[in-house]
């Protein structure tokens, strides 16, 4: 009864009605398009950051992901490996060594970062062998060989099967390596394409003489998106005592802090325009309830309770929350549509930024993150009904005699 | 006279000029915010590269900018400096040498970095990195370094201690000296604080540069006048690669034109959802006054007249909203002044965004020209969303509006 009464008053005025649930409905949409091109956004960055960068667990020496000393280093890592790799089935198992160093040519030498990766494993998760401008990607026997970054090239002035000298220290000793230059990669991000060098993790072993089958990171990386809980203790036991054992939000900190910068400053936006569409909702309430001021006395004086004014009132705001939330609801997956299915490429705008080590890449697809879209449709809902409880409770107090006098 | 009617029109129904105003002006309020936080961002970001490193405007040899090859030295660089000295334009204008090499202490502890030579006064005087140093003191005589907080952290070398440098000189050989560091220094810029700056005598001395300078670093008088003094400089030295920090840094000309776009869809956004309400406020307004502009048309005011006058009133509650907005967005903008915006970070150490380690917290930095767009698209959406209720009164009929109670 309440409802319909409720539902009438809103018909009636059909153009104000539509306006505060348009107001609502373009809040819901903006919000949950932003949100799914945002969450798919970061879904893809994590995705490939965790797997180029890292793994959805580390192994790293104890101490060094605050030191990131490249002296610190994990002794026999192929047993290693192997021993998380047989305790953890259906994972992938992949060791990586980091070095810093000197990269020179007869014209110029350059300090770089020195990756050493294992070529088959690291070619399914890395964006390199992709991105490849010349050349070839490092092969399990080509320990003679270095893939370098265009930059890097342009610097060194050196092109495909030319030599270059990698010097580094090793106990304060500096020892020269030469390698020939199998391939240059161009990721897009000005600071991976200068400073970043790739080869085997055997030939970066060989700098290290004095430790046995050495590795800075031994990574787990799972098929799925997010890896069990239970992968960080099950990897851990298995690599016993002496290391530290870090999810990826550890292990990348830059990452996850962006991340995080960046869910938080969308909060505070999108939380933002949800108060300008309540206080909107407010507005037409408000006004709809001092227009009707006569009728509510003629309510009352037909035998209607002051309670029964404010339940019309938070029916109407409910209504008009619905038709809002049912409106966004539709145009915000309306707008995400093609956001998720083809997604938006920002490469006119912007190079790839890099984030933790990997350059991100600039085509951006949405996913429909229903916990998103269900939260926001619910708060939007609840914020109509909060507005109406103003105008609710005024509506409570009226005086029949005096309203009924009100033009 | 409409204006005043205008005026008092809108006062008449209080609460509801209030509510519209006070939803418009937090629209106002918050792009003001969001100006002042992006723009304390960029400031951070700006200072660590071009203030504090880049400059405004550098002079390299032809082929430098794109190989970085240390024989690429800019040739006679002691004139043009001098010629700059003369420049009007020119605020302070110094030399640098850059080159790579390994850096190392006592404790058998090496890494690789920048090594950058500068003249010892005129660096001071234009990037201020003498206010930079950390621990210890700036440069004060030939023979001595500083070096980067994070090469210190690296190589356990402390002020007093030894920095050994090992690169490749122009001659061929090794170059390989020891050197007493006096001060630590820390810009902000990661591949900076990673390495280490020598007098330039010294750093020219080490790597066998025979007076030879990779750089000539210039800031200008007036920062908006950068790309005009470049031109005008590169006319003069037209065998000479001369760049603005935009060229040097795209990167960063890149951000900023993300966040005005940012900002832009952010303004768009606000204007569309308040657009809503500055209509219904309006068209609810015309409704109730039916009778009114029924009564005014049969006194002989025109359509026009109506609709100029319910636009006084949109146009009015706008320039309200304005003001409120203005006023709110300047608290916040106070707030963020000497309060700041948190930005999450680990141990206390800032986060590290695109070669830049931020302040744990952003303090907000506004550029008036920020405040003429929010303001603008508030005047505009209050005007145009009168359109709609001043045709709706304009087109009324006497009699039947007469006629409604």
């Amino acid at each position: 009864m309440i409802f319909r009464l409720a539902f009438r008053n809103l018909i009636r005025r059909p153009v104000q009605s539509f306006l505060a649930a348009g107001a609502v409905g373009g809040s819901l949409m903006i919000l949950i398009a932003t949100t799914n091109f945002q969450e798919g956004a970061w879904v893809n960055v994590v995705r490939d950051t965790v797997r180029a960068a890292a793994g959805h667990v580390v192994v790293q020496p104890l101490g060094f992901q605050k030191s990131k000393d490249p002296e610190l280093l994990i002794p026999d890592s192929a047993a290693l490996a192997g021993a998380i790799a047989s305790a953890n089935p259906g994972t992938a198992v992949i060791r990586r060594i980091f070095v810093g160093g000197m990269i020179a040519s007869p014209n110029n030498s350059v300090a770089v970062a020195l990756n050493g990766v294992e070529p088959e494993a690291e070619k399914a998760v890395s964006q390199i062998p992709d991105k490849l401008k010349e050349g070839e990607w490092l092969k399990a026997d080509s320990d003679g060989e270095v893939i370098i970054g265009v930059t890097l090239a342009k610097r060194l002035q050196v092109s495909i099967g030319d030599k270059v000298v990698v010097t580094s220290s090793r106990k304060g000793e500096l020892q020269g390596f030469p390698f020939r230059v199998a391939g240059t990669f161009e990721v897009g991000s000005a600071a991976m394409d200068a400073f970043f060098v790739l080869a085997t993790l055997s030939a970066v072993q060989n700098l290290i003489p004095d430790v046995t089958d050495p590795a800075t990171q031994v990574a787990v990386q799972v098929p799925e998106f997010e890896a069990p809980a239970s992968l960080l203790g099950s990897v851990a036991t298995a690599a016993g005592e002496g290391f530290e054992v870090l999810p990826w939000e550890e292990a990348l900190p830059t990452l996850y802090n962006t991340r995080k910068l960046d869910r938080v400053s969308n909060a505070v936006t999108l939380g933002f325009l949800a108060i300008l569409s309540t206080i909107g909702i407010l507005n037409v309430l408000l006004m709809s309830l001092f227009q009707r001021t006569r009728e509510m006395g003629m309510l009352q004086a037909l035998g209607m309770r002051p309670s029964g004014l404010t339940k019309l009132l938070m029916a109407e705001g409910l209504l008009l929350g619905v038709f809002g939330a049912v409106l966004g609801l539709v145009l915000g997956l309306a707008v995400s549509f093609p956001l998720v299915e083809y997604g938006f490429d920002y490469s006119m705008m912007q190079d790839a930024t890099p984030v933790s080590g990997v350059a991100l890449d600039t085509h951006i697809k949405g996913i429909y993150s229903w916990s998103h879209t269900v939260v926001w449709t619910a708060a939007h809902l609840c914020f109509a009904v909060l507005a109406a409880l103003w105008p609710a409770f005024r509506a409570g107090r009226l005086e029949a005699v005096d309203s009924l006098r009100a033009g | 006279m409409l204006t005043q009617i205008a005026w008092r029109n809108l006062w008449r129904n209080k609460r509801r000029t209030v509510l519209t105003a006070l939803t418009m002006g937090l629209g106002v309020a918050f792009c003001i915010w969001m100006a002042s936080y992006m723009g304390g961002f960029m400031k951070v970001m700006r200072g660590a590269t071009a203030d504090r490193n880049i400059g405004h405007i550098q002079i390299n040899h032809q082929d430098y900018p794109e190989t970085q090859n240390p024989y690429d030295v800019v040739p006679k660089a002691q004139s043009i400096i001098e010629a700059l000295g003369q420049n009007t334009q020119v605020k302070t204008v110094a030399p640098r040498v850059q080159a790579y090499a390994m850096f190392a202490g006592d404790d058998d502890k090496a890494a690789p970095g920048k090594l950058i030579g500068v003249d010892i006064a005129a660096e001071a005087k234009m990037t201020e990195f003498d206010q930079r140093i950390e621990d210890g003191t700036w440069l004060k005589a030939p023979g001595q370094a500083v070096i980067g907080r994070e090469l210190a952290d690296k190589t356990n070398i402390k002020v007093g201690g030894k920095l050994l440098v090992v690169g490749s000189a122009l001659d061929g050989s090794i170059a390989n000296q020891v050197y007493p560091v006096v001060g630590i220094y820390s810009t902000g810029n990661v591949a900076v604080d990673g390495g280490a700056v020598l007098p330039l005598a010294t750093a020219q001395e080490l790597l066998v540069l025979d007076g030879g300078v990779h750089e000539v670093v210039v800031v200008t008088q007036d920062f908006s006048r950068i790309e005009k003094t470049k031109a005008e400089l590169a006319s003069q030295w037209k065998d000479l690669s001369v760049r603005s920090w935009s060229e040097i840094a795209p990167d960063l000309v890149q951000m900023e034109g993300m966040i005005s776009a940012s900002s832009l869809i952010m303004i768009g956004i606000i204007m569309f959802l308040t657009g809503f309400m500055i209509i219904n406020t309006l068209l609810m307004s015309v409704y109730e006054r039916t009778r009114e502009f029924g009564l005014l048309i049969s006194l002989g005011l025109q359509p026009p007249q109506i609709i100029q006058m319910i636009l006084l009133e949109s146009g009015l509650l706008g320039l309200v909203s304005c003001l409120f907005g203005l006023a709110l967005g300047w608290c916040a903008h106070m707030g963020m002044v000497h309060i700041g915006f948190p930005l999450e970070v680990e141990d206390g150490k800032g986060f590290v965004f695109n070669g830049v380690t931020l302040d744990p917290v952003v303090y907000g930095s506004l550029d008036p020209g920020a405040l003429v767009l929010p303001l603008v698209a508030v005047m505009i959406t209050a005007l145009l969303g009168g359109i709609w209720p001043a045709l709706r009164a304009s087109r009324l009929d006497p009699v039947v509006a007469l006629a409604q109670e």
